[in-house]
């Protein structure tokens, strides 16, 4: 066997791009099998919102200045009844993500977490 | 004879002066005379490690993985397999005494320079197996799917989804959706017994080949070291392995001390619409979350990540050829400031949790 030197191409020796050619493949590979298997690691979420009209419980299940937690689309709601209306809020608290109660004694609702107030207007007040 | 037989029979196979040769250079080889009991805190590390996967097999026997079954194998584990509750608790006490070994040992190595010229991978490979032991932490504590659990995940992936551009990205690729769910579970289980005890297992043979390889610091200036000759020193065997007999037995009376006397309660079942008081994330975690709650979120979140970046560049900071640490008054000082700040954060993260009882 004849080496092939710089002599035929004193910029790339056949061996050289030869080499370069098997990395390059080896590389797309391993690539074409990452690409996969890391979007199969990303989570099957649902798309959109839920729209219409659904239904979270009874009138009378929950009397005036009290509360109920519905989960709707897996995310968790506070429905809140005043006198005059009913009230529903995200119960996932921006601050750390814990559920919120409502705290019927002051009236607003509690985070648990770090002990933070929000009105009914969802509004921090504490 | 049995001994002869099986040698006869190994020798005809294979060329067993060879393999005696480096085996029996690796046992002999002495260690600096400066080697004393705070260098078997590496080894106790390692030991734990070993304790974990022991223990970790155990419980897989009866664990599974899922919302519905998740607490009842827990709990089935804990009071009806026969000694159940013992490989529970010394695999929970051997997570949290993993924390304190494996720090402890990078706070010798930090004091002693170390991690100085020609080490500096050693250390690095250090850094991350400290990181891994607290993922290992992080990821273990879910698998009871207990309230703390759920919610302490639930608050710990919620640091993760402040940090700016792909941290809601990285919220959902952790909780494998919106919210901690089964799906996290699935995640977080594989993590806790594939992923990380191979990742550790392949990262620990690298630190120790090279911990061997390069040989134990000495307290001599960088490039002034002079390594011990065959006769000098404290031969490996079997003079430091029977220090680090004595501690690994210390350990094991610990752990099942502990286990015994403070064992872990395994508490109530998840309930994702019901967050508990006063929730707060595992010890090793309260400095951290301590920062992140006194500082602006994404300030405390850039604070807290700097953290490892500079344990890992460290060696590449200091490059002063001193190793004794009163010759390093600077490094000494940052060292113990930063001890003093974890530990001054982690109470106030602890002591915080009495007072967030309602105002009402």
């Amino acid at each position: 066997m004849r080496e092939k030197g710089p002599v035929d191409n004193p910029k790339v020796s056949r061996r050289d791009f030869l080499g370069w050619l098997i990395r390059g493949g080896l590389f797309t590979t391993l690539a074409g099998m990452a690409v996969p298997a890391l979007s199969y690691l990303w989570p099957v979420t649902r798309q959109g919102p839920i729209g219409g009209m659904v239904e979270v419980g009874r009138e009378d299940e929950i009397p005036v200045w009290a509360s109920k937690k519905v989960v709707l689309g897996g995310s968790a709601l506070l429905v809140v009844r005043t006198p005059k209306e009913f009230k529903a809020f995200s119960a996932i608290c921006t601050h750390l993500g814990c559920i919120v109660f409502w705290e019927s004694l002051r009236k607003e609702i509690a985070c648990p977490c770090h002990a933070g107030f929000f009105d009914l207007e969802g509004r921090v007040s504490w | 004879m049995v001994k002869d037989t099986l040698r006869r029979w190994l020798a005809e196979r294979f060329d067993l002066e060879q393999i005696k040769g480096p085996l029996q250079a690796q046992i002999e080889k002495p260690l600096p005379k400066n080697v004393s009991w705070f260098h078997t805190f590496g080894s106790m590390s390692l030991f734990l490690f070993v304790s974990q996967v022991l223990t970790g097999i155990l419980l897989l026997v009866y664990y599974r993985p899922t919302p519905g079954e998740a607490f009842e194998s827990v709990k089935f584990i804990m009071t009806k397999a026969t000694m159940g509750w013992l490989y529970r608790q010394i695999h929970a006490w051997g997570a949290n005494l993993m924390v304190i070994i494996v720090f402890l040992h990078m706070l010798r190595t930090f004091v002693t320079g170390s991690y100085k010229k020609p080490r500096e991978l050693t250390w690095v490979f250090g850094v991350m197996l400290f990181i891994l032991t607290l993922v290992f932490g992080f990821t273990g504590y879910l698998l009871p799917w207990n309230q703390l659990a759920y919610w302490a995940t639930t608050v710990g992936t919620e640091v993760a989804g402040a940090i700016p551009g792909a941290g809601e990205w990285i919220k959902t690729l952790l909780r494998g959706g919106e919210s901690v769910s089964g799906e996290t579970l699935s995640r977080f289980f594989v993590v806790h017994v594939i992923v990380l005890p191979w990742a550790v297992f392949f990262i620990v043979l690298f630190h120790l080949v090279l911990v061997r390889f390069q040989g134990i610091a000495t307290l001599e200036p960088v490039g002034q070291e002079k390594k011990p000759k065959p006769g000098e020193g404290i031969p490996f065997f079997p003079h430091h392995v029977t220090k680090e007999g004595m501690v690994f037995y210390l350990l094991l009376g610990l752990l099942v001390t502990l286990a015994i006397l403070a064992p872990f309660e395994l508490g109530e079942k998840a309930d994702p619409l019901q967050t508990p008081f006063a929730i707060k994330p595992e010890w090793y975690f309260l400095p951290m979350y301590q920062v992140i709650k006194y500082f602006p979120k994404l300030v405390g979140i850039f604070i807290v990540s700097l953290a490892p970046l500079f344990l890992f560049i460290w060696p590449f900071i200091d490059r002063s050829k001193e190793r004794h640490p009163l010759k390093r008054p600077v490094a000494m000082t940052i060292g113990i400031l930063v001890v003093l700040s974890l530990l001054v954060l982690g109470m106030m993260g602890y002591l915080s949790e009495s007072k967030k009882t309602c105002p009402v």
